[in-house]
């Protein structure tokens, strides 16, 4: 009996004392894990702390080597004190801004939903519905935003694009193509839409009603009646003048800044050459866009890369100007010029933007020009 | 104590409301129901007395605008945040697809993007 006893006794205390090993290591393997996490984020945040000063919003997220970001070597390479590798600073900054973007949604999501819960309150002979004040907000902060994407900021918050670029050709840091607008715009629809998505709404009827307002020519006649017909029965009739006047006028804006531009790079105004020598420009099939040759400082056309065969005018551009703008990082602002604003993807993206009728105006205008063009050729034989 | 009596410590009707908006969890949002209770005061006016009535009837109106736009206001604020974190996570998405071969290419729109932010 007393042997069984001190076996039990034993195997007891070994089981126990396994145990306590095995919590004891458990701990250990914890502690070993946190502190490697607490030095990674420390180091993280370090890295997007130093991006963050460095006052660019858009973060490389590749070096110079061009090696994609890696994420535990990153963080193995920053413990062991070895230099980070490329794209640390921009995965960090990445990681906060996820997840500070994960926090704003849900606070969006929360508070509309709340409103979404309270409903309708009357207080003596006033009614407060909130879902319908809040999705009011909403659509007038898009469409006061759509606007403001095309015009300068009064305010400097935002800098937009120019729509009168002939008197103001020295602030071409203000220049954005439809392209940049386009994304900030399909960013202001998906915040919206976040937030009248609780609300048993979406933002598509608000953007028709908004494109429909300021994209919209009603003195024009619609797709696919001719115009001879727009005398006869045109919404522009029904409508008074003052109204009219008013409708579209960003849509005009927008017609009278792209017929600018196209003004100013084909009389050879461009920003970025303004020598004669330089002037030159040409439609170039393979790239789909207008483009302005580089030609060297003695007049000479460069060779061209790789083979230098060719001479021609072509050449050289895909010799300098791709080269330089395309593959270079430190690509400057002087070094773009007006023509580039010209391109098959920014004129596809200002085209979304506004719309069918706005596609027409722009033809007409466009065409008006080129007829004036042509007449004041012809006059001269 | 009845639910009209709410009105009487409105300050801390607007101490929830406000600590609702900026809390991140959802139950706290429950806080922020303390002004349906506002409607009810109407139970509580002697309403052979105009004058009372009236300025009672008036300051409510006032408070209840007041908690609508720090409503849309703080609405509005969330809205602007989101679109900035997005739109700065699609440009660098933007720079990240326009890499072809390892190496990275600036396009225009995303060197002039970047003079944005």
């Amino acid at each position: 009996m007393k042997v069984t006893c001190s076996h039990f006794t034993l195997a007891l205390t070994v089981s126990l004392y396994r145990l306590i090993h095995f919590y004891a290591i458990e701990q250990i393997e914890a502690a070993r894990r946190i502190e490697k996490l607490i030095q990674y984020k420390l180091n993280s945040k370090k890295s997007g702390d130093m991006t963050r000063n460095s006052d660019v919003g858009m973060r490389d997220s590749v070096g110079s080597d061009g090696e994609p970001p890696m994420g535990d070597k990153t963080a193995e390479n920053t413990s062991n004190g070895a230099e980070a590798l490329p794209g640390t600073e921009s995965e960090a900054w990445a990681k906060e801004s996820i997840e500070k973007l994960v926090d704003i949604r849900q606070r969006i999501i929360n508070t509309m939903t709340m409103a979404y819960e309270l409903q309708m309150m009357k207080i003596f002979s006033r009614e407060y519905d909130i879902t319908v004040f809040l999705r009011q907000m909403v659509v007038s902060f898009v469409e006061e935003h759509f606007v403001n994407l095309f015009t300068p900021a009064s305010t400097g918050e935002q800098s937009n694009i120019i729509l009168t670029t002939a008197g103001n050709q020295t602030s071409v840091y203000n220049l954005l193509g439809p392209k940049v607008i386009l994304t900030r715009f399909k960013s202001l629809l998906h915040a919206a839409n976040t937030a009248l998505s609780c609300l048993d709404c979406h933002i598509s009827t608000a953007l028709r009603t908004i494109l429909f307002k300021e994209c919209c020519d009603l003195s024009m006649a619609p797709p696919g009646i001719p115009p001879a017909k727009l005398s006869a029965n045109s919404l522009g009739e029904m409508i008074p003048k003052t109204e009219i006047e008013y409708w579209g006028n960003l849509l005009w804006s927008i017609v009278d800044w792209f017929s600018k531009l196209c003004h100013q790079v084909v009389s050879g105004d461009s920003l970025a050459n303004n020598s004669d020598a330089n002037n030159t420009l040409l439609w170039v099939p393979y790239l789909n866009s207008i483009v302005r040759p580089n030609v060297s400082v003695q007049g000479n056309i460069a060779p061209t890369r790789g083979t230098g065969r060719s001479n021609s005018v072509v050449a050289s551009f895909f010799n300098n100007q791709v080269t330089n703008n395309l593959f270079n990082n430190a690509i400057s602002l002087e070094s773009i010029a007006l023509e580039s604003f010209l391109s098959r993807q920014e004129l596809g993206s200002l085209c979304q933007i506004i719309g069918v009728q706005g596609v027409r105006v722009l033809d007409q205008d466009l065409l008006t020009t080129i007829i004036e063009k042509v007449r004041a050729a012809l006059s001269m034989f | 104590m009845e639910p009209y009596d709410i009105w009487w410590f409105r300050d801390k009707v607007v101490e929830c409301f406000q600590n609702s908006m900026n809390s991140t969890s959802r139950q706290s949002f429950r806080a922020s129901a303390l002004i349906t209770f506002l409607p009810s005061v109407r139970y509580a006016l002697c309403l052979s007395n105009q004058i009372e009535t009236e300025r009672i009837k008036l300051s409510i109106e006032f408070f209840m605008d007041d908690r609508m736009n720090e409503l849309g206001t703080h609405v509005i604020t969330l809205i602007k945040l989101f679109w900035g974190h997005l739109q700065a996570l699609e440009n660098q998405v933007t720079q990240v697809r326009t890499q072809v071969n390892g190496r990275p290419q600036l396009t225009l729109a995303h060197t002039l993007a970047k003079t944005c932010y």
